[in-house]
């Protein structure tokens, strides 16, 4: 199903502002239908994905300190995909990496855009199964430790605080396609 | 105010030691920067963090077992997008008003009642929360969008509104999918 625009919002100017490692920062200055101007602002970083590994009856997470929001979080393993890399491959390398587990099987569940207010930032959910531990090769960035949840006591886990969307997001996604 | 932060980043005393925090980058919507924090083996890292206001997003079905969505042309992705009812908290508003607000303005419709569903940060580095609200006994009436903003109301059978959603070409909204899945693993739709 294509929707067309009603008014081409037509851009007239579009400026960077902040360049980081992690994204890239500025805005759209755009004419809108009545004919005003307004700069969308946006935050631009390459996709992500997040992986709902599942091992038996048990849910993979990983508990590590969010530096940027001051807490302490279990979550779904996540990362950002590489160049060239698809949802599903990305999803297995960061599975190997983060946790130490090889997966037989890895499908694409759902592709998201993470926020259409502020982020020009995609998001994909894969789900992984037929775990085989492997040897973990953590990046040294990250200060993590790998945990299992009862399948049974996931969506509860994931909405404790500090709840982020993309674990909840996951889950209910995978419970809603039989998958949890 | 209360004396306790709102949110867990103003908590002035973080597990991780914050040595520089530096406000690089300041929007009408939104400030961004980087905290540089002292790691447990006692590297200092720069961790970026983008910081709009927090949002409100409605779960809210009609009398008539519909769901009410919103449509809107998202210049940031240069598309038109489907979504819930939902926006920004103004300063000092509480989340529950907001919620009665943005459903006003965006679609026209009144809510007799308004329940908390959940919150939860969108990522591990973009400093806001959401907070889903579920709204009943709405009563039609006319929107009262923002100056320039342009919002079509629909609405959807609320057994079909995930695959309606997840039917968009391309990317999800997933600002309203998980709001919408949570509703329903509450029982409330």
């Amino acid at each position: 199903m294509t929707r067309e625009p009603t008014h081409e919002w037509p851009i007239v100017d579009s400026e960077t502002e902040y360049e980081t490692g992690w994204y890239t920062g500025g805005y759209d200055r755009v004419r809108q239908p009545d004919g005003s101007e307004k700069a969308y602002y946006w935050a631009e970083l390459p996709d992500a994905v997040v992986v709902v590994a599942r091992s038996g009856d048990e849910l993979l997470l990983v508990d590590q300190y969010r530096p940027t929001i001051r807490e302490q979080c279990l979550e779904l393993p996540a990362g950002i995909v590489e160049d060239g890399e698809s949802y599903t491959e990305a999803g297995r390398r960061e599975l190997r990496e983060e946790t130490g587990f090889e997966a037989a099987g890895v499908s694409l569940l759902e592709e998201f855009w993470c926020s259409t207010g502020v982020l020009r930032h995609r998001r994909g959910i894969v789900f992984a199964e037929g775990l085989e531990p492997v040897e973990s090769d953590l990046d040294d960035n990250e200060f993590l430790t790998v945990t299992t949840v009862p399948i049974a006591d996931a969506l509860d886990v994931a909405r404790n605080e500090p709840a982020n969307d993309a674990t909840i997001e996951g889950i209910l996604l995978a419970r809603a396609e039989g998958l949890l | 105010m209360s004396e306790e932060p709102r949110d867990p980043w103003d908590r002035p005393d973080p597990e991780w030691p914050v040595r520089e925090s530096v406000v690089v980058w300041e929007t009408p919507f939104f400030e961004a920067g980087y905290d540089r924090v002292e790691r447990p083996d006692g590297a200092l890292a720069d961790y970026y963090w983008l910081e709009p206001s927090d949002a409100v997003i409605v779960v809210a079905p009609t009398e008539d077992d519909e769901l009410v969505f919103v449509e809107q042309y998202r210049p940031r992705f240069r598309l038109r997008s489907l979504g819930l009812p939902a926006g920004g908290i103004d300063d000092g508003e509480e989340p529950i008003a907001a919620a009665r607000r943005e459903l006003r303005e965006e679609t026209g419709y009144r809510a007799e009642e308004l329940s908390y569903v959940d919150s939860y940060v969108p990522s591990g580095w973009t400093r806001y929360v959401r907070h889903v609200f579920f709204a009943t006994g709405l009563v039609a009436g006319e929107p009262d969008p923002d100056e320039g903003e342009v919002i079509e109301t629909l609405t959807v059978p609320v057994d079909e509104a995930v695959d309606v959603l997840r039917s968009r070409e391309g990317p999800v909204n997933g600002f309203a999918l998980t709001p919408i899945l949570l509703a329903r693993e509450d029982g409330l739709l």
